[in-house]
């Protein structure tokens, strides 16, 4: 089986029941539809910014705006820059989970599934491209870290938004509640620091605080 | 500013205020409308050198200035539009200006939460400072969503006299981020009446040239472009374009030489950009374009051209002689009439007409709700079909796209009271050929008819291709030499007026016995007669065939290969009932076979197997056995659904099957909803399945819902049992909102809840009554609530 799959299946909260071959089918069509659907209409933007480091705080150097946090700032700690990414796979992965959602619940909630472990792979493989672009090529990475992680504030949406001015660029929106829409959608910080002895980065999952998690993904 | 704009010569706009602002040193975070307020000099200065540059428009610095981006600043929209219309002003002198307005930048219902009414009324607060401060063009740009467009176009001409100037901005793939083309946006921004529309910013103006092949084609109204100084490219954090003034200059020249006459710059062009641009447009003439006229209906993201082809327009949803139909208007049932507009979209249909019209209900309210659900599901434009106008207008006004209305008819009375509609909304109206005498009988008469309702659409500003002409089907059995009357009208009607032509086909066969034989001839008729776009039930098979053969024999369906296709492709069920025959029905529900379910409970009815037998033998057993396998974890959430959905699926073919009263399941009322500010749904859908299985009245008020509206609802139906669903911590406040609300109302009534960031001690804490930890756990404290 491969990665992808499994992540899926992960989301699902699947604990190695035996799968028949009705559900395994429509996992598989699902993933397939849904791969399309992020080929066809993923969009990222990710700009770098240097940043004075304060106690619980992080300053964007040519700007007005603040990540709060301890964690953030933690993060950050012995990065000389940062780099702001939104990624998303756009509205029409939405519109095809909320159709699903009249015809197929039960496809529906496959592709929900499909949509968070590809917005993930997105983000994996931006990653990959700053750390290939010639630019950055003398940093490593941290792990990426985004708002509602530890204390830094959901709220940051907002200013990552202004950053990369997202729905213009990419068509990424963040209510009044701080949700970004369209739902699969990911922002993040990534530090870029040189320091070799730092552990190779965490997988999201360490930073976060829910115990009711059903995924185990830590197990 | 007493000058009118000359449209036959060239309109230069400036270049992007942002960029410019950007080299004076303004940072991220800081809001640019502000220096309005703090750097007066300098936002006059940056006017003052466009105009030296050349240009004839110069646009203000306003493009965020709307409430819901201001709301974190201390400056009110009044004090930002005020202060930058009057720098423009003062600069402009003998110049124009135009009062920018750009996207709210929140996204607007059903995949945010925007409403269209808030929407317009954002952007009627800035045109009506606008204009009183004397703009004298309303310019709305960089539009991604045209459904956020129409708000904004409707606001300009609402509340100022001034032309409105609409561009939209275009991905490399020749799409907006919302996946608006530009034929749809030709469609649909063209009927809202803008005076000049086309394409800005995102590309350079290399990569614009190709995308703007259907707007010059197809508008009617001068275009305007205003590319990016090339493609973006990001350095750390500043984002440069590539393009030299001269070469910009050269590649605008190019477009105006296509036929735009509107020209300007966005992001990255700057007052030397602008000035090259005035020289090379100094050396040209504006050309003039051949427009071509199409009827065409479009939704947000689709446009359906009638006239090439058949256009099939699905009658389905009309409650006239359905039963179903009609209950589902009476009950509310959303959900059932937005299946029927997806199995029609199945089925082929090109275009859905919606009816609601029966006198039990509020008619323009379901008709709004209605439109708005299959709009939220489905691309294909719709048909807006009520006897009432002010239902047309409620409709077409939030509706995405250019609507057809069906109808108006040749009585002075209805075209004094449709033709406004269609022309403000820019809608296509079907136009009935029947007045005041009644339907003629002679097809030179209903043509009369047809003339004049065109001339007066005409007389109100409506294109006679915005016409759909309806030569009226009788029935043979009534008046059987009418029918010829109606086929000779529609080859009449085309040739004498050049408009195309639709038709309800069956009526022609009321009363008559095997109707389908009568309304496939019958329509076979009429579309060698040149009907375009028949009224039709995409569904019967009889009708199906005729337009697919009529396609090959009529050379639509080039070498007959979708003919020969459709009749290669069996119906596949996803899961061949051979091999599961010997299943019962408990099997095939526990497997999750649900395009088995239905033939095999249709099998045991019609083994005259008892409803009630199904229901004990089955169903229930099914779902106990489910349920017990996922709590043991030996099945996972999606095997459970499936099973659900299976379950329901059964309920549905008996239910069918059976006289009212006959099955008596105690109707035990729940509401749902995910509250005010979450989208988050999936959850809520999973718990409203598993509660249907166990006969429980589910209500389901969506996702977004305000508590009033859940408050509202709990008073007329009189619920007691009410979950509420939330996925995240910042939307738990409006679902601790709706429970205080709630509990007011009534302190009886209980609240379940449940949602990824909820636990049983935060559930405590907002005041809910009990934690549903999943979708099973939510049908335990339902059953038990209702003692059951």
């Amino acid at each position: 089986m491969n990665k992808l799959k499994k992540e899926v299946l992960r989301y699902l909260a699947y604990r190695n029941q035996p799968l028949d071959d009705n559900i395994n089918a429509l996992i598989d069509s699902t993933l397939e539809e849904a791969i399309a659907l992020k080929n066809n209409n993923k969009k990222y933007i990710y700009k770098a910014f240097d940043f004075t480091l304060e106690s619980n705080r992080v300053l964007l150097a040519n700007s007005t705006i603040y990540l709060s946090g301890k964690d953030i700032s933690k993060h950050l700690k012995t990065s000389e820059k940062c780099i702001i990414i939104a990624a998303t796979l756009g509205l029409n992965f939405e519109k095809a989970i909320n159709y699903y959602s009249k015809v197929n619940l039960t496809k529906a909630l496959i592709m929900d599934a499909c949509g968070t472990a590809l917005i993930e792979e997105l983000c994996d493989d931006i990653e990959i491209e700053i750390s290939n672009d010639n630019s950055f090529r003398d940093y490593r990475l941290t792990s990426r870290y985004s708002p509602g992680y530890g204390d830094f504030p959901i709220e940051s949406q907002r200013n990552i938004e202004v950053l990369l001015e997202t729905s213009k660029t990419i068509g990424l929106s963040v209510t009044s509640n701080h949700l970004l829409i369209p739902r699969k959608s990911v922002t993040a910080i990534i530090g870029l620091h040189r320091d070799k002895t730092m552990d190779p980065p965490m997988n999201s999952c360490e930073f976060c605080n829910d115990t009711n998690c059903q995924f185990n993904c830590k197990e | 500013m007493n000058k009118k704009l000359n449209f036959s010569d060239w309109l230069l706009f400036d270049g992007a205020m942002g960029t410019m602002l950007q080299n004076h040193g303004i940072k991220f975070g800081e809001l640019p409308e502000s220096y309005n307020i703090l750097y007066p000099e300098l936002i006059e200065k940056i006017h003052k050198e466009y105009i030296d540059a050349g240009c004839d428009i110069i646009t203000t610095n306003t493009f965020g200035a709307n409430s819901y981006k201001l709301k974190n600043y201390s400056y009110s929209v009044k004090e930002i539009i005020t202060s930058a219309v009057r720098l423009a002003r003062k600069a402009a002198k003998d110049r124009f200006v135009a009062l920018d307005i750009g996207p709210i930048g929140q996204l607007m219902q059903p995949y945010g939460t925007l409403t269209f009414q808030e929407a317009y009324d954002i952007f009627a607060e800035q045109v009506k400072i606008g204009f009183t401060e004397g703009a004298d063009v309303i310019l709305i740009e960089t539009m991604s969503d045209i459904y956020e467009a129409k708000a904004a176009i409707l606001a300009a001409k609402e509340n100022s006299p001034l032309p409105v100037f609409c561009t939209m901005t275009l991905q490399n793939d020749g799409r907006t981020l919302t996946g608006t083309d530009p034929l749809t946006m030709v469609t649909v921004l063209q009927g809202l009446g803008v005076d000049a529309l086309g394409i800005n910013c995102s590309l350079g103006p290399k990569e614009i040239i190709p995308q703007l092949n259907d707007i010059l084609l197809y508008s009617k109204v001068p275009i305007m472009v205003q590319p990016n100084a090339g493609l973006p490219e990001i350095k750390d954090s500043t984002t440069i374009y590539n393009v030299t003034p001269y070469e910009f200059a050269s590649d605008i020249k190019s477009i105006a030489e296509l036929g735009a006459t509107i020209l300007g710059g966005c992001c990255g062009t700057t007052p030397e950009f602008i000035s090259e641009v005035r020289k090379a447009l100094d050396s040209i003439r504006p050309v003039s374009r051949h427009v071509k006229k199409i009827t065409a209906a479009a939704s947000g993201v689709k446009t359906e051209i009638i006239g090439e082809g058949i256009t099939i327009i699905g009658e389905r949803i009309n409650p006239t002689g359905k039963k179903k139909i009609k209950d589902a208007l009476k009950s509310g049932n959303i959900n059932y009439l937005a299946l029927e507009a997806i199995q029609q979209k199945d089925a082929g249909a090109n275009i859905i007409d919606i009816n609601a019209g029966i006198p039990e209900i509020d008619e323009e309210e379901m008709m709004v709700k209605i439109t708005k659900e299959i709009q939220s599901l489905i691309q294909l434009p719709l048909q807006i079909d009520s006897m009432q106008p002010k239902v047309i207008e409620a409709a077409v006004r939030i509706y995405n796209g250019k609507p057809i209305i069906n109808s108006v008819n040749g009585k002075k009375e209805s075209m004094d009271a449709i033709f406004p509609i269609a022309k403000k909304y820019g809608a296509l109206v079907i136009g009935l050929t029947l007045d005041e005498k009644g339907i003629p009988f002679k097809a030179e008469d209903r043509l009369d008819v047809a003339k004049k309702i065109v001339d007066c659409g005409e007389s109100y500003g409506i294109a006679r291709e915005d016409i759909i002409i309806d030569t009226l089907a009788l029935t043979a059995s009534a008046q059987q030499d009418a029918v010829k009357e109606t086929i000779k009208a529609i080859g009449l009607i085309k040739e004498e007026l050049g408009v195309k032509t639709t038709l309800g086909v069956s009526n022609v066969s009321y009363g008559l016995p095997r109707r389908e034989l009568l309304n496939s001839t019958f329509l076979a008729m009429a579309l060698t007669a040149g009907l375009d776009a028949p009224i039709i039930d995409p569904l019967d098979e009889g009708i199906k065939n005729t337009i697919s053969s009529f396609n090959v024999l009529w050379s639509y369906d080039v070498k007959a290969e979708a003919y020969i296709k459709s009749l290669n492709d069996k119906p596949t069920p996803s899961w061949n009932l051979d091999n599961n025959i010997e299943k019962s029905l408990k099997q095939i529900i526990i497997t999750g076979l649900k395009g088995d379910v239905e033939k095999k409970t249709r099998e045991l009815l019609l083994n005259n197997i008892k409803a009630m037998e199904i229901i004990d033998d089955h169903l229930i057993p099914a779902l106990e056995h489910v349920g017990e396998e996922y709590e043991r974890g030996n099945i996972f959430l999606p095997q459970l659904i499936q099973s659900a959905e299976a379950v329901n699926k059964a309920f549905e073919v008996i239910k069918e099957n059976l006289s009212s009263g006959e099955l008596e399941r105690k109707s035990n009322k729940i509401l749902l909803a995910t509250v005010k500010g979450d989208i988050h749904d999936i959850g809520k859908n999973i718990v409203k399945v598993l509660l249907e299985n166990y006969g429980f009245d589910v209500i389901d008020l969506g996702k977004d819902v305000a508590s009033e509206d859940i408050l509202a609802m709990v008073q007329k139906e009189n619920i007691k049992l009410i979950g509420l669903s939330a996925l995240m911590t910042t939307t738990v406040k409006s679902m601790e909102e709706t429970i205080t609300a709630l509990k007011k109302y009534d302190k009886e009534c209980m609240i379940m809840v449940g949602g990824a960031v909820l636990n049983q001690d935060y559930s405590k804490l907002i005041g809910a009554d009990y934690y549903a930890k999943d979708a099973r756990s939510g049908v335990k404290i339902a059953r038990s609530f209702f003692n059951m």
